[in-house]
């Protein structure tokens, strides 16, 4: 300690010196032991160095041997003289170098101790190499460096569970159960022991709390080996049972327990960590928030709750309000629910009710109007929301998503004329995804318009990079109206088709079916006749009318047996036999059906699962 | 099964799952691309449309005619009967690893039923159950793969220890002595009639593996102590089954076991659209296990890279015969040998339908790829041993 401190002084005094006079010719580094070598010695030595790296190690041996003679207090001769021994195999000279170089050492070399006992491993000679390691243990039992030292030696050459035996010795023998803990739990993890890794991660969290996020990515790095993330789980409970005040051990806990995704469990400690701390809730919040992500939602509304209990006046509870509403949204969306969607509804226009300058207020708005555009069909609400935030947010990506919606509302609600408008302009001022988005639906207002010759000069103008879908759907028009030319000018099967396209897309299914049925009557055998077929019995289905849909997608090919449509509407007909008429083996045999009838369809993977899930139901 | 086969793949399943039902398959080599005929017993012709494979029905009359036609001296056909599906293993660790087995891809794909086996089983004798063994992306020279920079991953540690403990429970301190008796007790198989197929790094790894039988090739990096100096000396080209004259690479760090591999092609070339392989053609009826081998609908596949990517010529085994190679370069990408009663195939390459598969890359899905020649060749194998019991001419 003193010495330490005449150190500090020394310092402290000359910092000013040393700052003034920064190059002086006593800093620069003392010569290296190969730097100091005599001329005759540093040229044979360069010469057995060259020998070694072309991989001569008989030559290098007799060279190195020689110089190591002349100098044994040379390191450089003996590592390189052992190095090549060592290369070549010849362990019982290496070992013979090391008891020479020992027995010149006047202190205890404790690395090449254990080196000579590696070497006697290596050379076969395990009783040997045994006893020299035990012999290096008996020397100095208290001191850890020789335990830590045996134990790199053996990892070394992965003598994995003696190095435990090695350390769990060297606990007893000083008596001190915190040593080795690092060491033990990696090589516990090496030899699959998890729980006893575990084990040793968590002594070592018990004591030092700051390990926690080391103690994570060690183990974290384990668990995706088999039953690891099991064998954790098990020993940190037990643990926090034992000592349930340590809040690290819960905190690692709760980690594991999303890793195994058990959120209920981890809910349970995050709560217990909760309640232990004078928390701001951002913990709750934050599992709350993957626990929805996750889909775990019961726990994930438990956790908002308990936010919104806890810290009604702090800001997050306002972020739990939001982050429920979304989860609300998320539930629906995966169960179908309209109680959920209607939840969700209510959740964010409460949201805007309570917290009107909320940052998040034009993303809360966006959702709304799309719920209700999309999943209440409310198109009076959804309008006047987009309408608002087309205005306010003109130039942001939430405005163009607005006047895009604004758009689609305009084609449900049949005004053609605004839509295109929309959508053209929008096309112009934007670009990417969205642009070509807004470019096929200005094509289709067109379309359902009747305006056949525009649909086609816009179509031809979408850019090849438009997503996949867009890209898709404007394939599928094209060639619609390649494949459709109308008999006469008027174009007037065609433009009922739109027409009755236009009333499917506007959920009208009921007049969709009644105009599809006018059509088929009038131009029976217009080459559009099997698509309108196929939208009058998609339309029965849509509305309720599952005997009649059936009727009309059975007939289909017979009627069409040319038509591109036939295997999807054989598909319809078969999964309508399953599902609607609980007719087993009906679906079967219209499956098998497609198969043999349309083997190159694309329906045709989906229609074989059909049938293995049929079969092995026992049909 | 020429271009108008809409499922090459599965007609394989096809094939062997008519076997099981006690069917003969008659497989008629060269003739529009391989065909089979089976007679239509009760099911076939459902099974066949289930499975997406295309066929004719002939009459009894039209039948004959084509049997003529194919056993005709005319033409380079020939017909050989199927008749028993063979029992098929696969040599693989149940530990999933992150790169997949196109072998095991295929079996799944054509729903041909497989057992998976390792080297506890191996060693304990297992193997006279099987007719057919395929090895994969697996090495025999105890260096796991070469895979060091990968060493902290968990799955490079799961596996160096279950190889180590394997290694143990057999009586060795090394990997590369356990791998080394697996290696010499599928040898002993191939000698006494069993058919082995490997590929990728399952070939070049098993004949080093043999050929070091009696020295240390492996850098102290995977086994803790370095090489035998003497190695390249010690090691015996008698014992290993297609390749001779090699050097195995020393260095622990490099991915690669050997020179048998060319490796993969240079830059200008590493093109799926450039690099393909060409396969001879064999006389289908004095050379029928050459030509069941190279059954295919093209006669150029496209190549694929592996850590074995293809064989130097100059390597293999004069007796060994070479059925596919990689023109102009001197490259053999596939090729068959008989060793005692029994015969065995390498294919180099990882994966046919992926060009370069790396760690981790999810598997090929071949509902994708159902007309894969390269896929093809993999499923010429398994059926080549049911015809095992009818007397060749040759």
């Amino acid at each position: 300690m003193r010495l330490f401190l005449v150190c500090c002084l020394c310092v402290f005094a000359f910092g000013d010196l040393a700052l003034a006079q920064p190059q002086r010719a006593n800093r620069t580094r003392p010569p290296t032991e190969e730097e100091q070598l005599d001329g005759n010695s540093a040229s044979r030595y360069q010469l057995a160095l060259g020998y070694l790296r072309g991989m001569q190690f008989d030559r290098a041996i007799v060279i190195l041997s020689d110089l190591y003679a002349e100098q044994p207090e040379r390191k450089i001769f003996f590592d390189k003289l052992k190095e090549a021994y060592v290369s070549v195999k010849r362990y019982d000279d290496a070992v013979a170098l090391i008891d020479d170089a020992l027995a010149r050492s006047e202190v205890v070399q404790l690395e090449l101790e254990a080196e000579r006992a590696q070497l006697f491993y290596l050379g076969g000679d395990e009783p040997a190499a045994m006893e020299a390691w035990s012999a290096l243990l008996q020397s100095a039992p208290d001191t850890e460096a020789v335990y830590r030292v045996i134990y790199a030696s053996m990892l070394q050459i992965r003598l994995l569970i003696q190095a435990i035996d090695v350390l769990k010795q060297g606990r007893q023998d000083i008596d001190n159960m915190s040593l080795f803990q690092a060491e033990l739990a990696q090589l516990y993890a090496l030899t699959g022991q998890h729980e006893l890794a575990t084990q040793e991660h968590l002594d070592l969290l018990s004591v030092n709390e700051r390990q926690l996020n080391y103690v994570r990515s060690r183990l974290g790095r384990d668990l995706e080996q088999d039953g690891a993330l099991e064998a954790a789980i098990r020993i940190t409970e037990a643990r926090v049972a034992t000592e349930p005040d340590l809040r690290q051990l819960r905190d690692l806990l709760a980690w594991l327990y999303e890793e195994a995704e058990s959120f209920d469990r981890a809910f349970e400690e995050i709560m217990a960590l909760e309640e232990d701390a004078d928390s701001s809730g951002q913990g709750v919040y934050q599992f709350a928030l993957r626990a929805a992500e996750a889909g775990a939602f019961a726990v994930a509304g438990q956790a908002f709750q308990s936010v919104l209990e806890a810290y009604p006046e702090e800001n997050i509870s306002i972020e739990a309000r939001l982050g429920m509403a979304d989860m609300y949204r998320l539930q629906a969306e995966k169960t179908n629910s309209p109680e959920q969607y209607q939840r969700a509804l209510e959740a964010y226009e409460a949201f805007l009710r309570d917290f009107p300058g909320h940052p998040q207020t034009p993303a809360v708005m966006a959702r709304i109007g799309a719920l209700h555009q999309n999943v209440f069909r409310d198109r009076e609400a959804a309008k006047r929301i987009l309408s608002f935030l087309a205005t306010r947010y003109t130039n942001s990506p939430i405005g163009y998503q607005a006047r895009f919606d604004l758009g689609r509302l305009a084609v449900e609600n049949g005004n053609l004329n605004e839509a295109g408008t929309i959508f053209a302009r929008l096309a112009e001022q934007t670009d990417g995804e969205l642009a070509a988005k807004a470019r096929f639906e200005e094509a289709m207002t067109h379309f359902y318009a009747g305006n056949f010759s525009e649909t086609q000069s816009i179509l031809s103008n979408l850019k090849e990079d438009t997503d996949k879908e867009t890209a898709n759907d404007a394939i599928e028009l094209r060639i619609l109206l390649l494949e459709n030319p109308d008999t006469d000018s008027t174009n007037r099967a065609l433009t009922g088709y739109a027409q009755a396209r236009l009333l499917f897309r506007q959920q009208k299914v009921a007049e969709t079916a009644h105009v599809a049925q006018d059509i088929l009557a009038q131009w029976g055998r217009h080459p559009i006749a099997d698509d309108v077929r196929f939208l009058r019995a998609r339309a029965l289905l849509l509305d309720n009318r599952p005997d009649e849909a059936m009727m009309a997608f059975g007939e289909f090919p017979l009627i069409h047996p040319q038509s591109p449509l036939r295997d999807r509407s054989l598909f319809y007909y078969a999964e309508i036999l399953e599902t609607f008429q609980g007719d087993a083996a009906g679906a079967l045999q219209a499956y098998t059906n497609l198969l043999t009838q349309y083997p190159g369809s694309l329906l045709v993977s989906e229609a074989r699962e059909r049938i293995r899930a049929l079969r092995s139901a026992g049909v | 099964m020429d271009n108008g086969q809409s499922d090459h793949l599965k007609a394989y399943g096809a094939v062997y799952w008519a076997l099981q039902r006690g069917e003969p398959v008659d497989w008629l080599l060269n003739f529009r691309g391989g065909a089979f005929l089976a007679v239509d017993f009760p099911g076939l012709s459902n099974e066949l449309a289930l499975r997406g494979v295309v066929y004719e029905t002939l009459s009894g009359t039209a039948t004959a005619r084509l049997i003529a036609e194919v056993e005709s001296d005319r033409a380079n056909t020939a017909l050989v009967r199927l008749e028993t599906p063979p029992r098929i293993a696969v040599y693989a660790p149940q530990q999933t690893l992150p790169w997949d087995d196109a072998v095991l891809l295929a079996l799944e794909y054509a729903e041909v039923p497989y057992d998976m086996i390792y080297d506890d089983d191996v060693i304990g004798g297992i193997l006279s159950a099987y007719d057919w063994l395929h090895l994969h992306h697996e090495d025999f020279t105890g260096q796991y793969g070469k895979f060091y920079q990968y060493r902290n991953m968990p799955w490079y540690i799961e596996q160096q220890r279950s190889a180590e403990l394997a290694a143990q429970r057999h009586g060795y301190r090394k990997v590369s002595r356990l791998k080394l008796l697996v290696a010499q007790t599928i040898k002993q198989y191939v000698a006494d009639g069993g058919f082995l197929f490997a590929m990728c790094s399952g070939t070049d790894t098993y004949d080093i593996a043999l050929a070091a039988h009696s020295t240390d090739i492996v850098p102290s990096e995977y086994d803790g102590d370095p090489i035998d100096p003497n190695a390249i000396r010690e090691l015996d080209y008698s014992a290993s089954l297609a390749f001779e004259g090699f050097s195995p690479s020393f260095n622990a760090a490099e991915y690669e076991h050997s020179d048998i591999d060319v490796g993969p092609p240079p830059q200008q070339l590493q093109n799926p659209a450039l690099d393909y392989f060409t396969m001879f053609e064999f006389s289908a009826k004095w050379d029928p296990v050459p030509s069941m081998l190279t059954q295919n609908h093209v006669g150029t596949v496209k190549g694929f890279i592996g850590q074995t990517t293809a064989f130097r010529r100059h390597l293999i085994k004069p007796d060994v015969v070479v059925l596919a190679e990689v023109p102009q370069r001197g490259e053999v990408k596939y090729l068959h040998g008989s060793y005692g009663q029994g015969t065995f195939t390498y294919y180099a390459g990882h994966d046919p339908e992926d060009y370069q598969h790396y760690v981790g890359d999810p598997p090929t899905d071949l509902s994708l790829h159902q007309n894969s020649p390269g896929y093809r060749l993999i499923l010429n194998n398994i059926l080549f041993p049911a015809a095992r019991k009818k007397k060749q001419k040759t």
